[in-house]
């Protein structure tokens, strides 16, 4: 009897991350958690809710998911957990190229490498840093010098040192327990960007 | 110098490093040099310190700046500072270039997120070399 009563409900929430790759459709039990007994779940886990030649993002709402399992299994007792909606990614896949990869890398590398080489010449130059170099030198040390390079030099390693520091690169490959700088960044970049589209989508349904 | 005159010119000073002072703190804690820093070195409590530091850095370089002060305290001295003197310019190129999103607008541009970090490692390399260069070449100064 237990039992019985144990089946007849469902909570689900919606998976944060739920991409449709081209040419395969999105079962159910790929856009959601789900708990409940074992015969729901076999019941529901042939539910397709984007077939596969669906080829644009598609906001799922929990109403759908709702109906979906009622039809298929006759349970009314179903519970959302969180948001009601969530977005279904469409994404082309496109054949990954290691080669184009690493040749993509290689050029954003230089474009940084050399534009922020650059970057920092006209910066020293426009702040006529050589004039203070000099002044320094010669408050320190007493001797006059055009070129003080015992201060320029380990000033030019210092740098890498601070863009080392202010990026926390010592910590690369460690179990961090602070996000970097840049994680952040990418964080809430990809945020934005997912809850924009949502949104668009939604606008776009209306 | 009339004591009219005087007045005006220290409470034109005053004003000015007001300004100058305010604007500078605000500018080392809104690109998040003095945050970081604390939170890298995980001690919160000791927050005073880099207030304190920041102040004292300030206010000795501009009386050095102004009143032609002398210390004579070696070559070797003058090296360390200078490693700290990048150090922070270093901080400052990054954190300038991080307000701008440059490293991830480029890196999601090419799609190598992943990789994000091997860029990082590009600008330390494009940076030393670039001031390197701008030192040791002739002709930039």
């Amino acid at each position: 009897m237990g039992q019985i009563n144990q089946s007849n409900f469902v909570f689900f929430q919606f998976k944060p991350n739920i991409v449709k790759k081209s040419g395969k459709p999105v079962y159910l039990t790929d856009a959601i958690d789900i708990f409940c007994s074992q015969h729901v779940e076999e019941a529901i886990r042939d539910i397709v809710i984007l077939p596969a030649h669906h080829d644009r993002n598609h906001i799922v709402t929990a109403i759908e998911v709702i109906r979906l399992i009622n039809e298929s299994t006759g349970i009314s007792d179903i519970h959302v957990i969180g948001d009601g909606k969530a977005l279904i990614e469409y994404k082309e896949q496109k054949p990954s190229n290691a080669l184009i990869e690493w040749l993509r890398l290689v050029a954003t590398a230089l474009l940084l490498m050399i534009g922020s080489g650059l970057a920092i010449m006209y910066f020293h130059a426009d702040v006529n840093m050589h004039q203070v170099h000099s002044a320094l030198h010669y408050i320190i040390t007493g001797e006059k010098s055009a070129r003080p390079l015992l201060i320029s030099i380990p000033y030019s390693i210092g740098i890498g040192i601070g863009i080392a520091v202010f990026f926390d690169v010592f910590s690369i490959g460690k179990k961090k327990k602070k996000p970097g700088p840049l994680e952040l960044e990418v964080y809430t970049y990809e945020k934005e960007i997912s809850s924009y589209r949502k949104d668009e989508e939604e606008n776009e349904g209306d | 110098m009339k004591w009219e005159s005087m007045l005006l010119e220290v409470l034109i000073g005053l004003a000015g490093g007001l300004v100058v002072g305010g604007g500078l703190s605000t500018l080392f804690i809104a690109l998040g040099i003095a945050p970081r820093l604390v939170s890298l070195s995980g001690k919160k409590k000791y927050m005073f310190l880099v207030k304190l530091s920041i102040l004292a850095g300030t206010f000795l370089s501009s009386l050095v700046y102004v009143m032609d002060l002398r210390f004579s305290i070696g070559k070797f001295a003058l090296s360390v500072i200078a490693i700290f003197m990048g150090i922070f310019v270093g901080m400052l190129a990054s954190a300038l270039a991080e307000v701008l999103d440059v490293l991830y607008i480029v890196a999601s541009y090419a799609e190598i997120i992943k990789f994000i970090y091997i860029l990082v490692f590009a600008i330390i390399i494009g940076k030393i070399a670039g001031s390197l260069i701008y030192w040791l070449a002739p002709g930039f100064y």
